[in-house]
C-alpha cells in the first residue's frame, strides 16, 4: 500500500503552461524595465512643451499678437516665400535647441512605447 | 517526479546582471513546474497563471539575490510557495472567491487533469489533507526536492519536513483506502 501511494505521488499528472503566459511575463518585465526611462522621457517632453509654450507666450506678447495674427490672415496665401518667412519667424520665437530637444523627447517616448508593445522574443 | 536538472552558472550570472535573454531561459526552464505546483495548490487555472506570473516577476525584481553557486530552483520555489500562500490569504481576507470561480475550480481542475481513476482520486485526496502536509508532499514528489531543500524553502527543521511527508502519506492512505485495498 505504501508503494502504491509513492507510485501515485511520483506520477502526479503535469499540465502544459497556458498559452500566452510566457509572453505576458516577459512583457510585464520589459515594461517594468523601461518604465523609469519612459517616465523621464515623458517628463522631459512635458517640460519642453511648457518651456516652448512659455517662450511663445513671452515673444508673442512682445510682438503684439493681435497685429501678428491680422498680418497672418492678410497674407494667408500659400507661397514658398511666405512659408520661408514663417519658418524663419518660428525659430526666431522658439529656440532651435528647445525645438530639437522636444522632437528628440517625442521620438524617445515613441521608441520606448514601441519597444514595450512589440517585444521580440529571442531564444538563447 | 520532474527532474529538471540544473541551469548553467553562466546563465545565472547573466540573469543576475539583468540579461533578459538569460532570464527568459530560466523562465522557460521552470515555468511549467511552477505553474503545475501553483495549480495543485490553488486548483484554479487562472489563479495559478496569475501567481506563476507574479512569481517570475518577483524573481526578476530580486535577481540580484540569485546565487550562481546554489540551486536556483529552490529559490524560485520558495518565492512560488510564499506568493501562492499570500494569494490564498488575501483571497480569504477579501472573501473574493466568486461562484464562477468555485465552479471553475472544480471543472477546470478536472479538465486539466483528465486521467481517470486513481490519479484524479489522488488529486482529490491531496486536496483534503492538511495544507502543510500537501505542500511538503508536492515539493518532495511532484518537484523532486530533497528534504534539506524543502526544509530551507519552508523554513522548518528537516525532521519536521520528514514528519509532514510521513503524516501526509498517512492521511492520503486513509483517504484512498477504498481505492488501494
Amino acid at each position: 500500500m505504501e508503494d502504491k501511494i509513492d507510485e501515485q505521488l511520483n506520477n502526479l499528472s503535469v499540465t502544459e503552461v497556458p498559452i500566452g503566459m510566457h509572453h505576458s511575463v516577459m512583457r510585464e518585465i520589459h515594461s517594468r524595465r523601461l518604465r523609469p526611462a519612459l517616465i523621464v522621457s515623458f517628463i522631459l517632453l512635458a517640460f519642453n512643451f511648457l518651456i516652448i509654450a512659455w517662450r511663445i507666450n513671452a515673444k508673442l506678447i512682445d510682438a503684439e499678437f493681435i497685429d501678428m495674427a491680422q498680418d497672418f490672415l492678410d497674407v494667408f496665401s500659400f507661397n514658398f516665400s511666405y512659408i520661408s518667412t514663417m519658418w524663419g519667424s518660428f525659430f526666431e520665437i522658439i529656440s532651435p535647441v528647445f525645438f530639437l530637444s522636444a522632437v528628440l523627447s517625442l521620438m524617445g517616448a515613441i521608441y520606448i512605447g514601441k519597444e514595450i508593445s512589440f517585444h521580440q522574443f529571442r531564444k538563447i | 517526479m520532474q527532474n529538471l536538472g540544473n541551469i548553467d552558472q553562466n546563465i545565472l550570472i547573466r540573469a543576475r546582471a539583468g540579461d533578459l535573454e538569460a532570464f527568459e531561459y530560466i523562465l522557460s526552464f521552470y515555468e511549467k513546474a511552477v505553474y503545475n505546483y501553483c495549480l495543485r495548490i490553488l486548483k484554479n487555472s487562472q489563479n495559478a497563471k496569475d501567481v506563476t506570473q507574479e512569481t517570475f516577476i518577483k524573481v526578476y525584481m530580486h535577481r540580484k539575490e540569485i546565487d550562481p553557486e546554489k540551486n536556483i530552483k529552490t529559490w524560485i520555489f520558495t518565492i512560488a510557495t510564499n506568493t501562492t500562500y499570500d494569494f490564498l490569504r488575501s483571497k480569504k481576507r477579501k472573501n473574493e472567491i466568486s461562484l464562477d470561480e468555485k465552479n471553475e475550480t472544480i471543472s477546470g481542475f478536472e479538465a486539466y487533469y483528465p486521467q481517470e481513476g486513481l490519479v484524479s482520486d489522488v488529486d482529490e485526496a491531496l486536496d483534503k489533507i492538511n495544507p502543510e502536509y500537501k505542500k511538503a508532499l508536492l515539493l518532495f514528489y511532484q518537484q523532486g526536492f530533497q528534504y534539506q531543500e524543502i526544509a530551507e524553502m519552508l523554513e522548518m527543521p528537516i525532521n519536521t519536513v520528514k514528519t509532514h511527508i510521513g503524516r501526509g502519506k498517512e492521511e492520503l492512505k486513509e483517504k484512498l483506502k477504498n481505492y488501494l485495498s
